[in-house]
């Protein structure tokens, strides 16, 4: 109910609640104009639809025919993240090919004007204007294309890591001044007589410690979970109603393309097999979804869905090994009526002083290409209300790592590491990887590879559980992509639980727990998109893990 | 009375084992890995989370663990070191792993190897924390011990670690590094490097004089790889003929079966058998190991047929329980399921994985596969 915390002084000027894309780019904007910040995360940063998206900062060329604004805005401020986190960036060309068919001609032309206005957005992210291809040219740089190609096109997009952008962007709020708690839940936004927010209180979900802070301005920043967190604070409001939008994935155990591929699946919707990474990637789905969104996975017929319509112009991809999903859930603007595709990829930052409950703003919608310039309008609003006119500069200033560019194999010599270690490791911490080479100067030890499906070293390891608030073997997967490649983590999980539970004080057991914590997470991931064969032969390696592991009762974590 | 046995594990090489011995004239066809090479190296009869302190052993198993070069059934049981820091009972073990039974009270020293994945430290601190270390005092602690295998040597797999000691000049290396790492240890516990062929080990504790052994082994280490070279030299020594090729399918035609290999071009046996065991593993998926670890056949199912007639798949895509597809789920094609092996109408024998609801023990499969051959010498 109504609490009166009469005269108490605010802790913070601005509690974030949610750590993804938009949460930590406002608690990053914020804290760079000097505002006080303290942000709670119910799970980990980058746990929901930032963490799981496509992987992609692209200009959304499909929002062209009804949504321009968002194709210019993504376009502009993907400029902008390539200047700030240069060394998240990485190119993809997307390949997009037509049948020949009796219509063929006209879809063809249809493309190449409808590309000729995508061109004009392209140069505002650094992006090559898009390539007529005939049928012979696409075949060239894909052999592996089916049918009887009229043609295609060729155009231009940037892939990301979404969860290190919101690790850069907490990190650098962090940096400068702001709390972060991650697997610490908002139990309660609190009110005063008067129905202003004040603040929350908290629960952090591993240690049960509770407690509260005093705010100016509450930002809900939960997307999917946006209505759940509103109505900690008793708000009654439609105007941030979202409608979540389950996004599936499925990777493979490789690249299995150097282009991206555009196809149709069987309803006519766009899905595309992209080189991301190390592995090749299938998005994605899009459909309401009414589940438990802390425990949302994909489903064998999602997979199916998306397998099939990639092998109708791509078949080798049926023989390919798939190894994994992802499952997210869009935050889309509300509407009744039409379908999941259709809606706005717009966002909207509300106030909702109108529903009584003034202090408190919900942030809805959006999508990551454009996550910044969210963020930003939103900092604006509330800088403007607590009196603060400096401007926002989360557009010029550097994401951490992102201020030099380093050269991985010049750092591979220099330092005697692997060179595919140096490369993924300068991906990921731009030029912070030399203080992760730096731990390995100091203790030669933590060379080691610990998960040779991607690498990860012992040394980013600790790194990540040290400075980025990794506290579980999922945490460190998220940021390290430990664990995620065609083993499963069957060859890491249990060493990287060890660490966690020696860094973190806790005993042994907890450590084997956390190991197969990670083990039964991944298994659901894995379940929807291996074969039956596949399936089987985990499920032995499995047990023959866990009999490694094995928990008795009276050994269970102290 | 001549018998195929379809299937190299632990199940199909105790069928043919405890066949041979009834006098048949045993053909075993095998090809690539399974289960049975992810085995650990700990044996048992049921789970050991399922505390197996009061398990007794059939002697006819013991009998087979005898013959079985690899392996050690003791008739109190053992205490073996898990790869991930738990002290853990077992009914028997792979000889090359230390069996910590006898050492309550004493120092078991583990060496600070530089193999990628053994970090003696945080081994040793789980396994001094492990109930059963603390009930016997026994207690841990790490050796610093230098030349035993160089950085280079260990950035692989303990599996290739393992690889360098079949070598006997490594193994006298490795002897004379422990002794000068700490020579007052009670007794050595090493990582599954001991050898891919069984005798290593013992070698070494010749060479040391003092108990050590390995720890067990993680999916794909060594303690599979021993597992086969202790099968191919039992067949062999015992008078199976052994077939690697992988087998496409089993017709009957009157009463006898023909057993066709998956592969057109390898030759088939003209004569046909009077007596098919399957223990195939799972329930019969085309399923196996490929030679570099973690991977899988992407050939179809095994199939069972009469006649020229297929009577269709006895496999199912995940499972391995008989009980929940329903008790007579084999029965439909052609299997009649009896006790803990299941026989066919005339001269089908299924054993291993194929009756069982979950990923068994090894102890368990020898057990299953023995118990087939009886059915089958009964007829």
């Amino acid at each position: 109910m109504v609490e009166v915390l009469a005269p108490a002084t605010p802790d913070v000027d601005v509690v974030v609640i949610g750590g993804g894309v938009n949460g930590t780019g406002v608690a990053r904007d914020a804290a760079l104009r000097g505002l006080r910040v303290a942000l709670f995360e119910r799970n980990d940063i980058a746990f929901g639809a930032s963490g799981n998206s496509s992987g992609m900062i692209h200009g959304g060329p499909r929002y062209l025919t009804y949504d321009p604004d968002v194709t210019y805005t993504s376009c502009l401020d993907s400029g902008h993240i390539q200047r700030i986190a240069p060394h998240l960036l990485f190119r993809i060309p997307f390949l997009m090919p037509v049948q020949k068919s009796v219509a063929s001609g006209v879809e063809l032309l249809g493309l190449d004007a409808f590309f000729d206005l995508y061109d004009k957005y392209q140069p505002l992210k650094r992006g090559k204007p898009h390539t007529r291809l005939g049928g012979d040219d696409l075949r060239k740089l894909e052999p592996g294309l089916h049918g009887d190609l009229a043609g295609g096109i060729g155009f231009d997009e940037w892939g990301i890591d979404g969860a290190r952008l919101c690790i850069g962007s907490a990190v650098d709020a962090a940096e400068n001044g702001a709390e972060i708690r991650t697997h610490c839940t908002v139990t309660e936004i609190l009110r005063r007589e008067d129905g202003r927010v004040s603040g929350v209180r908290f629960r952090d979900r591993f240690t049960g410690e509770t407690g509260a802070r005093l705010a100016k301005v509450v930002v809900n920043a939960t997307g999917a979970w946006s209505p759940i967190t509103q109505s900690l604070g008793k708000v009654k409001s439609l105007a941030a109603r979202v409608r979540p939008g389950k996004g599936i994935h499925v990777f493979f155990d490789r690249r299995l393309t150097n282009y991206a591929i555009a196809a149709k699946a069987i309803d006519g919707r766009q899905v595309f097999l992209e080189p991301w990474q190390n592995m090749s990637v299938i998005g994605t789905t899009d459909d309401d979804f009414f589940g438990d969104l802390d425990e949302c996975f994909a489903t064998a017929d999602e997979v199916r869905y998306l397998v099939q319509a990639v092998a109708r112009v791509f078949p080798a991809v049926t023989r390919a090994r798939a190894i994994g999903t992802w499952a997210g859930v869009r935050p889309t603007l509300h509407e009744w009526g039409p379908n999941e595709d259709a809606l706005s990829r717009d966002h909207r930052v509300v106030d909702h002083a109108a529903d009584g409950a003034d202090g408190l703003y919900s942030l809805v919608g959006g999508k990551l290409a454009s996550y910044r310039l969210f963020a930003e309008e939103a900092t604006d609003t509330i800088a403007r209300r607590l009196g603060n006119s400096t401007p926002g500069r989360t557009h010029t200033s550097p994401l951490p790592g992102g201020d030099e560019q380093l050269d991985p194999v010049a750092l591979a010599m220099e330092h005697g590491i692997d060179a595919t270690v140096a490369t993924r490791l300068e991906y990921r911490h731009g030029s912070r990887a030399r203080r992760v080479i730096e731990r390995m100067k100091k203790s030669p030890k933590e060379t080691h590879v610990v998960c040779p499906c991607e690498p990860v070293t012992e040394a980013e390891i600790r790194y990540v559980v040290q400075h980025e608030w990794a506290r579980t073997v999922d945490d460190v997967a998220r940021r390290t992509r430990l664990g995620l490649g065609a083993c499963g983590g069957m060859r890491c999980a249990a060493r990287c639980g060890a660490i966690l539970a020696e860094m973190h004080g806790e005993s042994p057991a907890a450590g084997r727990n956390h190991a197969l914590e990670f083990l039964e997470i991944g298994r659901k991931r894995r379940i929807a998109a291996v074969g039956p064969e596949q399936a089987r032969q985990e499920a032995l390696a499995l047990a023959a893990t866990r009999s490694s592991l094995g928990l008795r009762k009276d050994e269970a974590v102290r | 009375m001549k018998v195929a046995v379809v299937g190299g594990g632990i199940a199909g090489t105790a069928a043919a084992w405890a066949l041979r011995r009834g006098g048949a004239d045993v053909t075993l066809f095998h090809d690539r890995a399974g289960a049975s090479a992810l085995y650990a190296g700990a044996l048992d009869v049921t789970g050991w989370e399922e505390d197996p302190e009061d398990e007794s052993v059939e002697p006819e198993l013991v009998a087979f663990a005898t013959a079985f070069e690899a392996w050690t059934v003791g008739t109190r049981g053992a205490r073996v070191a898990t790869y991930d820091g738990v002290l853990r009972p077992a009914r028997g073990v792979d000889s090359a792993l230390l069996d910590l039974r006898a050492l309550a009270g004493r120092v078991v020293f583990v060496p600070d190897a530089p193999v990628d994945g053994w970090d003696a430290g945080s081994l040793v601190r789980a396994l001094g924390a492990s109930r059963l270390a603390v009930q016997s005092r026994i207690s841990f602690r790490v050796a610093r011990v230098a030349g035993m295998v160089d950085a280079a040597e260990g950035s692989g797999s303990p599996f290739d670690v393992a690889a360098l000691h079949d070598d006997a000049t490594r193994v006298e290396r490795l002897a004379e590094c422990l002794a000068q790492g700490e020579p007052s240890a009670d007794a050595w516990l090493l990582g599954p490097w001991l050898g891919t062929r069984p005798g290593v080990a013992d070698r070494l504790r010749q060479l040391l004089g003092k108990p050590c052994g390995e720890t067990t082994s993680p999916p794909g280490g060594a303690a599979g790889a021993r597992f086969e070279a202790s099968r191919d030299s039992l067949l062999v020594g015992c008078g199976v003929h052994v077939r690697r090729t992988s087998v496409g399918s089993v017709e009957r035609h009157a009463h006898r079966f023909r057993v066709a290999p998956r592969s057109r071009t390898a030759t088939v046996d003209d004569s046909g058998f009077d007596v098919v065991v399957l223990a195939i593993g799972g329930l019969a998926s085309g399923l196996s190991m490929e030679e570099n670890g973690f991977g899988a056949s992407l050939e179809g199912p095994f199939s069972v047929g009469i006649g020229h007639r297929a009577v269709g798949r006895p496999s199912t895509t995940h499972g391995v329980d008989v009980a929940a597809l329903g008790l007579h789920a084999l029965e439909s094609v052609g299997i009649v399921s009896e006790g803990s092996a299941v026989s066919g109408e005339a001269g089908l024998f299924v054993a291993g994985d194929c009756v069982m609801r979950r990923p068994r023990t090894a102890l368990e499969a020898a057990s299953a596969g023995i118990a087939a051959a009886s059915l089958a010498r009964q007829g």
